[in-house]
């Protein structure tokens, strides 16, 4: 296989990718410190909706968005989603460009740039690979994947786009998941996200109705899940739930859902992402010496309140 | 020192020391070692009242046990203590005995920083002008009635220093959560000082709603949603929305 393409054509493709993305970034002006970037996920007759990143968004109120020309436009909060730090904003202007969203899925290998506009009029960019597609803790692909990929988010990159070589969206960059570092929320999530957020006023999410709590696994429960050193322990079981009609009891120990680890609570929480609801998930639990594989359901979480 | 001699007085109740503080006298008798010999060390009470007459007269009510020393602890080192070292007389002391009435708000706050930090249970006389940290501390203690004898008071005292919570019936109008001693984080504790409305908007904070969504579900004004948000951030130690949900998530506060 001959590959016949210079440096310089390497070069010259992203920097066209950059700019060709550069319409559709904005800089979000919603804390005190350095904005945000905020990428144009969509536009209608009126307007256009912004995606950013949640902890980007610290006001609640007193929103706005800056555009290439330097002009401030005030945009208001639609919803966040927390477990993904993704927030939705909408801005009344109409003359904006929504940024093109990639066909395909991310690849480990996949050269990409993160791209930022957190100051006046100045897009930013760092370059790097697609390092791993996993969730954040157990870099398994499946439920709650996100991508890893190694450009650099500098300070403000937030809320901004990780794109391909043609300038098309792989997802949306965030520092401010948990200990993972940067990482990039997949566009189909996103777009997702903020359909749900459009449409309901939240992010749908699978529900088994259930409150739960880390515990540090029992001798007897670790010979079976060397690799595991904490579970999940039952605290209380809603009545008329998924979890309460596929028998899970208090104080019964779950270890994994759906062949995903549960050493943290908030594992669980994104195994449940919209995808599962109405699919049958096997859950192992232990209840007292007994190892039982339990086939939980789980529903949409009902509508608050 | 200006102490009273008890040649001129017989029956003295208290004396005040170089730095002011009452002093109670040894119960009589107890001065000598060997009748002391077999019990246990005893236990040294602070008291804590607004007017020195008050100490006094606590002091005597908690010397009436022999088991007990008093020490009096003047409001104005505890409102001086805030963010400082705690004061050595709290630390020293085994139980402190609060007359609340009187004493404000910094002072009685303060008062249960420093007996949660130093790990000393507060018996409460009474529950005027109590602060809500009193009443929702994970700390031992108790509340009696300002008119529990001298039996009940003793009672109490040993009662919190074996790190039992002590509840007046008499008092049941307030709710009280009062703890064992230093369990660092005790989720049940936590979800039971959310009120029904916080943990409704907790709910709706976990499902990403911005604070007008939250109000029109609700019915409420903006400015209330704002005002139990912060209210739960603050309970939850949580610095943004998704740390607190995080945590109540954590906690098994919110399920899944």
């Amino acid at each position: 296989m001959t590959i016949d393409i210079t440096a310089q054509q390497i070069g010259n493709t992203f920097a066209d990718a950059v700019e060709r993305v550069t319409p559709s970034l904005v800089a979000v002006l919603g804390r005190s410190r350095l904005p945000g970037t905020g990428t144009i996920w969509d536009t209608d007759q009126t307007g256009a909706v912004i995606v950013t990143a949640s902890h980007v968004v610290e006001r609640e109120e007193q929103i706005a968005i800056r555009l290439a020309d330097d002009a401030e436009v005030p945009a208001t909060l639609l919803g966040r989603d927390l477990t993904r730090d993704l927030a939705v904003l909408r801005v009344d202007a109409t003359d904006l460009e929504a940024a093109s969203i990639a066909s395909v899925d991310a690849r480990v290998g996949t050269l990409t740039m993160a791209v930022g506009r957190p100051f006046v009029s100045c897009t930013q960019a760092s370059f790097g690979s697609v390092v791993f597609i996993g969730s954040l803790r157990n870099r398994n692909p499946g439920a709650g994947r996100v991508i890893h990929a190694d450009a650099t988010l500098y300070p403000g990159f937030s809320g901004g786009p990780l794109i391909d070589a043609s300038g098309d969206v792989l997802g949306i960059n965030t520092s401010g998941a948990r200990q993972a570092g940067g990482i990039t929320i997949p566009a189909d999530q996103v777009s997702r996200v903020v359909r749900d957020i459009v449409e309901i006023g939240y992010v749908r999410t699978a529900w088994v109705g259930i409150t739960l709590q880390q515990i540090d696994l029992p001798d007897h429960v670790r010979e079976f899940h060397p690799d595991q050193q904490t579970g999940l322990i039952v605290l209380g079981i809603e009545e008329n739930t998924p979890a309460a009609d596929a028998g899970l009891f208090v104080d019964d120990i779950l270890v994994t859902m759906d062949g995903q680890p549960l050493a943290d609570v908030t594992d669980l929480k994104q195994v449940l992402c919209d995808e599962l609801i109405g699919e049958s998930l096997t859950v192992t639990a232990w209840r007292g010496d007994t190892r039982r594989d339990i086939v939980v359901t789980p529903v949409a979480r009902p509508e608050q309140p | 020192m200006s102490s009273i001699s008890p040649a001129t007085r017989p029956t003295p109740i208290a004396t005040l020391n170089e730095r002011g503080e009452t002093m109670f006298p040894a119960r009589r008798g107890l001065a000598n070692p060997a009748s002391s010999r077999n019990s246990a060390r005893r236990l040294v009470v602070g008291i804590v009242a607004a007017y020195p007459s008050m100490r006094a007269g606590l002091g005597a009510l908690v010397q009436s046990d022999v088991n007990l020393t008093a020490t009096a602890i003047a409001p104005a080192a505890l409102a001086a203590a805030s963010g400082m070292p705690a004061l050595a007389q709290i630390s020293d002391a085994d139980v402190i005995l609060v007359e609340p009435g009187d004493l404000g708000l910094a002072t009685l706050e303060n008062l249960v920083g420093l007996g949660r930090d130093e790990d000393v249970p507060l018996l409460w006389l009474g529950t005027t002008g109590l602060p809500e940290t009193a009443r929702t501390s994970r700390h031992a203690g108790g509340v009696i009635s300002q008119d529990a004898d001298a039996e009940t008071v003793v009672a109490a005292i040993h009662a919190v220093q074996q790190g039992l919570s002590v509840f007046d019936p008499n008092l049941s109008q307030i709710e009280f959560s009062l703890r064992g001693p230093s369990r660092s984080s005790d989720p049940l504790a936590v979800a039971s000082t959310l009120s029904p409305r916080e943990r409704e908007v907790l709910e709706l904070v976990a499902a990403g709603l911005p604070n007008k969504a939250i109000a029109r579900a609700l019915g409420i004004s903006d400015h209330t949603v704002k005002f139990h948000v912060s209210s739960v951030l603050t309970k939850l130690d949580a610095g943004s929305r998704t740390e607190a949900v995080t945590i109540a998530t954590r906690q098994g506060i919110l399920s899944l």
